[in-house]
């Protein structure tokens, strides 16, 4: 298993490294807007940020698949000890650590930052909890996502699965808030695309 | 195929239900940007002589103050998830917050509660005289407990339970706690804790609320401002700070109490927060929860030469609907009686390209809905959208609904409290029968969109071939959850290449012994291999005649 995330990882090293620079622009504008105040003025690179790692995340769940399909990686896989079970729950976990290190740096930031501006962290406890949870689950939903629809060659279809998916999965952040409802719903989500993706994947001929 | 669609399906449900509701908040913001200016205002008149001493009984005197209060028009992507919870916890700004000012200089006064110990500190720089006359400053903590007030943590001061404080540091600071059902006053500078006589272990009591009663001030701005002046004077800050002599305390049912801080003792009522005029009459089931954003005003009259003191005046108090197309202010007098109200309304002989001309004032939630050009049509693409939405949700709305808070509605994506059919459960003036019946009513065309979708998934079902226990499933599936369901099935639905019956002449599955329209069974031709012949040569006679045995050799 280690073998199969270690290549995925390899594969797909563009999009993690750029998963990485969204994250260090986050922890920037972080910093700078505790050192300004937090005016109303850094909620939209915050918001467009927060977007973009989603996006990411999507195009690197379907960069994963597409590759797949593509290059019929599977295909060959299955001819040695593998099976397209592994190799998708291979694909699961490293998006999966893909959105744990993007978030876990940035969240610690945050933590590190509202401890020297705000209150004693007791006051926030449910907030540092909620909040990245919820963050951590959205991104881990577009992976997901991403997963589903890259398993086609039709471009046009990837195009617009980012725009529907990403934005749906988004606004539903935006509609609901932080908490335990829409971690709920967010599980469900990912439960279902995972199955489904599942279904998809491992019934696909060689 | 069940066990193989239906979960799978849950990302398609929610993609739907997601897509329902941002047509449906399209539709509600069209809706809200329809009201005219005139239409999101009000200036309701204060009587002569309430905010100002001197002879009041002169019934031509002008009006020296209005209290105006304006819906803002953004008010529906304030409701929207992350704003709300963010302004409603962060400390020092939160409703829920137990953090009542945190200034985070290292000077700054800081005052919160601490849970673990069931007692509200105080932290902060003070500047000491000696008796040379030098300044010195040295940093204090302060912990209040119900007994009192000391310098360090102490058993003996006793402990909150469930403190609701009113945030803000004035002299003194008042909090009530839920458990012991008692108020409280600390004066931090005389490090006093005063406790007044426990409230009666009843329903009617239940403060939610001190001093400053407001709810998503983002969606409403309230002001006292002069009549004779166009600048806004908001007096609201003033007020507070002048008005020593009665703390306003919100209860659950929407009472507004008058508290006094000196024996803290509840000695009166001083008004109510009011029910806005909506579509449906909802006077006689108002909650706290089916108002959106409320401000409450304490008024205070102007000290006079004579007594030297500024007055309790009374107060105003605006709220605004669920839905944001209505709002009220009224104005109560300091014993309580209401004496000026004030509605948003269409004002009369407005008109309108393509529009009716009213001849009297509409209220702006029924013209909102139908009178405004474009009205009508949104009301229809309301309802419409609602009939789309799975008729076991409508149904649950109609029973839930009404329990949910206004707030919450702006962002429930499976139940809906704002619809029609909630509407219905919320109606104050009709018995429970006819408010069922009503509902009924408006689930009839989502029920029969339903059994549209469900006789479609089942003629798919019967030309596939489905078994009759899938089939039935998909069914009930479609006919309980509607569009999103029946999505579902067309996302996950089963795909063959069918074959023309022999029998019945329609389309079969390969895969099945029999066909599924017919029961006829595979016509399958007997796989006999081709006798090889080669054309134009005679036949070898050993395949036209049998193969000879040759004879034994009776001489061998």
């Amino acid at each position: 298993m280690l073998t199969l995330m270690r290549r995925e990882a390899y594969d797909n090293i563009v999009y993690l490294v750029g998963l990485g620079l969204v994250a260090a622009m986050l922890i920037v504008v972080l910093i700078s807007a505790a050192f300004e105040g937090m005016q109303e003025d850094y909620f939209l690179p915050l918001g467009l940020l927060t977007f973009l790692l989603l996006l990411g995340l999507y195009a690197l769940g379907a960069a994963q698949m597409y590759g797949d399909r593509a290059n019929r990686i599977s295909s060959l896989l299955t001819t040695q000890a593998v099976t397209r079970s592994r190799v998708l729950a291979a694909r699961a976990l490293v998006g999966l650590l893909a959105v744990l290190a993007v978030l876990l740096p940035v969240v610690v930031t945050a933590v590190v930052l509202l401890w020297a501006f705000l209150p004693p962290l007791d006051f926030y406890r449910r907030l540092l909890v909620e909040i990245p949870l919820t963050l951590a689950l959205t991104a881990f939903a577009c992976h997901s996502a991403g997963l589903l629809v890259g398993w086609t060659t039709n471009r046009i279809r990837l195009l617009a699965g980012a725009v529907l998916l990403v934005t749906a999965v988004a606004s539903l952040l935006w509609i609901k808030g932080f908490g335990p409802d829409v971690m709920a719903v967010l599980l469900l989500f990912i439960a279902a695309t995972l199955l489904r993706t599942w279904h998809t994947f491992t019934s696909t001929s060689l | 195929m069940r066990s193989r669609s239906w979960p799978p399906g849950h990302w398609c449900r929610i993609l739907v239900l997601l897509g329902l509701f941002w047509l449906r908040w399209l539709v509600g913001v069209w809706r809200s940007n329809l009201l005219p200016a005139s239409a999101r205002e009000i200036a309701v008149p204060l009587s002569a002589g309430q905010l100002e001493p001197g002879p009041t009984d002169d019934p031509n005197g002008t009006i020296p103050y209005l209290v105006h209060a304006r819906m803002l028009p953004d008010y529906l992507y304030a409701f929207l998830g992350v704003l709300p919870y963010l302004q409603a916890r962060p400390p020092g700004f939160g409703q829920r917050s137990h953090v009542y000012r945190w200034d985070p200089k290292p000077d700054g006064l800081c005052v919160y509660y601490d849970a673990a110990r069931g007692q509200i500190i105080q932290q902060g720089i003070e500047e000491v005289r000696d008796e040379d006359g030098t300044r010195t400053f040295h940093r204090f903590t302060r912990y209040a407990g119900p007994q009192g007030i000391a310098e360090t943590p102490q058993e003996e001061l006793g402990r909150f339970m469930a403190p609701i404080s009113d945030g803000c540091v004035l002299k003194p600071q008042v909090v009530y706690d839920r458990t012991l059902r008692k108020f409280f006053a600390i004066d931090w500078s005389e490090r006093t804790v005063r406790q007044g006589p426990p409230l009666p272990d009843d329903e009617r009591h239940r403060p939610v609320q001190i001093r400053n009663l407001w709810r998503s001030p983002q969606a409403l701005d309230v002001g006292v401002r002069s009549a004779s002046r166009e600048e806004s004077h908001k007096r609201s800050v003033v007020a507070q700070v002048l008005l020593l002599e009665r703390v306003l305390v919100l209860d659950a049912s929407g009472r507004i109490d008058l508290l006094d801080p000196q024996t803290l003792e509840l000695v009166g009522v001083g008004g109510a927060l009011p029910t806005p005029k909506t579509l449906v009459d909802v006077s006689r089931s108002r909650r706290l929860d089916d108002i959106t954003a409320y401000t409450v005003l304490p008024l205070v009259r102007r000290a006079s030469a004579a007594d030297g003191e500024p007055s309790y005046a009374g107060l105003a108090a605006a709220a605004l609907s669920r839905e944001g197309l209505a709002l009220r202010v009224e104005v109560y007098d300091p014993n309580g009686r209401r004496v000026a109200t004030g509605d948003t309304a269409i004002p009369p002989h407005t008109g309108w390209p393509g529009g009716r001309t009213p001849s009297i004032p509409i209220p702006s939630a029924v013209a909102a809905y139908s009178l405004l050009p474009g009205a009508q049509f949104l009301t229809v693409a309301k309802f419409v959208l609602e009939s789309l939405h799975p008729p076991v949700l409508l149904l649950f709305s109609h029973l839930a609904g009404p329990h949910l808070t206004a707030a919450a509605g702006c962002r429930s994506l499976a139940l809906l409290p704002d619809s029609f059919v909630a509407m219905a459960a919320r109606r104050g003036d009709t018995r429970p029968a006819e408010r069922i019946l009503l509902a009924l009513l408006y689930i009839v065309p989502a029920v029969f969109f339903a059994l549209f979708l469900a006789w479609r998934v089942d003629r798919h079902g019967v030309h596939t071939g489905l078994p009759k226990k899938t089939r039935a499933a998909w069914r009930m599936g479609v006919l309980f959850l509607g569009l999103p369901a029946y999505f579902t099935y067309r996302l996950t639905r089963p795909q063959f290449a069918l074959v023309t019956c022999a029998n019945c002449g329609l389309q079969r599955r390969p895969d099945m012994e029999k066909c599924h329209r017919c029961g006829t069974a595979w016509v399958v031709p007997e796989l006999i291999p081709p006798a090889w012949r080669v054309l134009g040569e005679p036949e070898p006679a050993d395949e036209r005649a049998p193969t000879q045995i040759p004879q034994a050799n009776p001489q061998a």
